[in-house]
């Protein structure tokens, strides 16, 4: 079908994109021809209509989200092109640099994600009211086989450690036996590993000159973004809420960084492969008592370990502040999955937080080792049920890393160590339906 | 407020939180057209999302000559567009309504017009879903985006002059889909 110019040019007269002389031609047309003037008023009344119609607006800002998914995007090396008349033929040709560095750490990153922890906080939940349960009770028989078979292949001279120190808690106060047992079934905390040492002192050899990393010589603009993100981890951290406990899972509390901390951990992760991605939220009673992540992950067949973290108010101690804070009650899985199942986790809590169940979704990166370690000080509770699964180590230890020291003092020492790379971004406040509690005044669960 | 040269241009640099704030400027704007384009809400919300999405990650792709909501709607435009043909038609009345939704109610407007402009925007949104892509997506960015020629050309990547003939065709099979839905339609 044709157009009449002059036809077209009453659509560009309505919306004043016609030159000085297109526009008096027009109006001289209005004036001199019945049929052009009906045909300017009917295209007058279509653009009413249209205007008219309602506007539609979000109800939510879709910032927090729209970030986290595009940085897993990001991470799991994404380059659809469903979008593809959005990529510039002239970028694309040129192979911009900033992409190429950023796949090259993308790449390693998402690799040594292949384990996953999940922790689950209940901030409703007071420290009398959790009761200890058996991970797997009520869920298929393969999973109980496969996280027994797991937990007892993984049994290291840490579970004997811990077995040791357990007869020892009879002996102690019952206070400190509460302690104790709340230690037990925290997330263990960073310590500082013959690893460590010796990253140490090879990016002190490095800075000297001896030798640059691949990462280091391509990717200057990538350091920046981790450290940004850093930076807003530590923004994210001082919200009110329960420090230790956030601190304790992601194993570091966020700091600034220099580019000797990220090229450690980065070249550790490479050699070691042992970072966990970490998936950290606020639920509400509910969606624990329910066991709704267990259903998810058993209904993907994945295998994994689930430990109640109990909720401890520490009493006050002056020389490590640390310890003055509360921990909130929560639960900690940790898991055995593909980037395309964490992708599925992660979507499904995402899910949960449309349906006001689950808030404050973070993902992070924690050392493997340090994070399913268990601790020398953490000793076993006298009646813990011998079945209930524990956190297993993912590699033996060496012996001067079990007996390292496991104080919370790590974290004054911490802008020496290799550190976690550490993504988060801050968070919104969380909605009602779940409500983050004062630190100091743990809410009783709603009957 | 910081412009979008300069939220970009931390965004680029890993400020994530930049980039929230652009999410915050564009989404509802954005939301509001891809309702139109789509024809559905869910439709929109999710492709609003991954257009974003999509914008972080290629933003190193981002040519600073054209200004960044251009870009962004280019790109929502054509993943929107690409899902749409993917999915059924859906033109009905009840899902008019549906998209829609009722008109927050002010007290000083009769119920009776209320109803009435309800009734008209229905007719509307269903003359727009019997448009072809093309010819609905450029009514929606030039009439309720208020888009001018040259914006459009950089979203749609096509001619000015297209637009010209474009912009018209499709307000004359708009209005004939009008008259076909209302017959008393004003004329």
């Amino acid at each position: 079908m044709t157009t009449e110019p002059r036809e077209e040019m009453l659509s560009a007269y309505l919306d004043n994109e016609l030159s000085a002389e297109e526009r008096a031609r027009v109006e001289q047309w209005l004036d001199t021809d019945a049929e052009y003037r009906q045909l300017h008023e009917e295209l007058r009344a279509v653009r009413a209509d249209l205007q008219a119609l309602p506007r539609h607006e979000l109800a939510d800002d879709l910032g927090p989200a729209v970030v986290r998914k595009a940085e897993r995007a990001v991470l799991s090396g994404q380059e659809r092109s469903a979008g593809g008349a959005a990529i510039e033929p002239s970028s694309r040709a040129s192979g911009n640099w900033w992409n190429r560095s950023r796949r090259i750490f993308v790449w390693p990153a998402i690799a040594v994600a292949a384990a996953l922890m999940v922790a689950l906080f209940d901030t409703q939940r007071g420290p009398d009211e959790m009761d200890r349960e058996v991970a797997l009770e009520g869920l298929p028989e393969e999973a109980h086989r496969g996280a027994d078979a797991k937990a007892a292949g993984e049994a290291s001279e840490a579970d004997v450690a811990v077995t040791d120190l357990g007869a020892a808690a009879d002996e102690m106060p019952a206070k400190d036996a509460r302690a104790a047992e709340t230690d037990r079934y925290a997330v263990p905390t960073l310590t500082k590993s013959p690893d460590d040492r010796s990253l140490e002192r090879e990016h002190k050899e490095r800075r000297a000159g001896s030798e640059r990393s691949a990462l280091k010589r391509a990717e200057p603009a990538q350091q920046k973004v981790l450290r940004n993100r850093m930076y807003t981890s530590k923004n994210g951290m001082q919200d009110g809420r329960n420090q230790l406990g956030h601190k304790a899972l992601m194993g570091v509390e966020a700091q600034p960084v220099d580019n000797i901390m990220l090229d450690s951990n980065i070249s550790r992760a490479l050699k070691n492969r042992d970072q966990v991605l970490l998936i950290q939220c606020d639920v509400t009673p509910e969606f624990i008592s329910k066991n709704e992540l267990d259903k998810v992950l058993a209904g993907n067949k994945l295998q994994y370990h689930r430990v109640d973290v109990k909720a401890v108010d520490n009493e006050p101690n002056a020389e490590i502040p640390e310890q003055n804070a509360e921990q909130q009650a929560g639960v900690q899985y940790t898991v055995d999955a593909t980037p395309e199942q964490v992708e599925l986790i992660v979507n499904e809590l995402e899910q949960e937080q449309g349906r006001r169940r689950v808030s404050n979704l973070q993902l992070g990166f924690q050392l493997r080792d340090l994070a399913t370690k268990p601790q020398a000080a953490n000793a076993p509770p006298a009646d813990a049920p011998t079945n209930t699964p524990a956190i297993a180590p993912a590699e033996p230890l060496a012996d001067d890393a079990r007996q390292s020291d496991q104080s919370l003092n790590f974290f004054y020492k911490l802008p020496e160590q290799p550190v976690t790379v550490y993504l988060r971004q801050a968070q919104p406040a969380p909605p009602a339906a779940a409500p983050v509690p004062a630190p100091a005044e743990p809410q009783a669960e709603p009957e | 407020m910081k412009d979008d040269v300069h939220l970009t241009g931390e965004a680029f640099d890993g400020d994530s939180a930049a980039f929230g704030q652009l999410v915050a400027r564009y989404q509802d704007r954005l939301y509001n057209t891809l309702v139109h384009v789509s024809g559905s809400a869910d439709t929109a919300y999710d492709m609003v999302q991954e257009a974003f999405v999509q914008a972080y990650v290629k933003l190193e792709t981002f040519n600073r000559s054209s200004a960044f909501y251009t870009w962004l709607y280019r790109i929502a435009v054509n993943l929107t567009i690409s899902r749409r043909r993917r999915e059924k038609p859906m033109a009905s009345v009840e899902h008019a309504r549906e998209v829609l939704g009722d008109e927050p109610i002010d007290g000083a407007d009769p119920p009776e017009a209320r109803l009435e402009r309800q009734e008209r925007a229905c007719q509307v949104h269903q003359a727009l879903a019997a448009l072809s892509e093309e010819h609905r997506t450029i009514l929606i960015l030039r009439e309720m985006d208020d888009c001018s020629y040259e914006q459009i050309a950089e979203i749609l990547e096509i001619p000015i002059g297209t637009i010209r003939s474009r912009l018209h065709r499709a307000r004359v099979q708009l209005r004939d889909q009008l008259k076909n839905v209302i017959p008393e339609h004003r004329s």
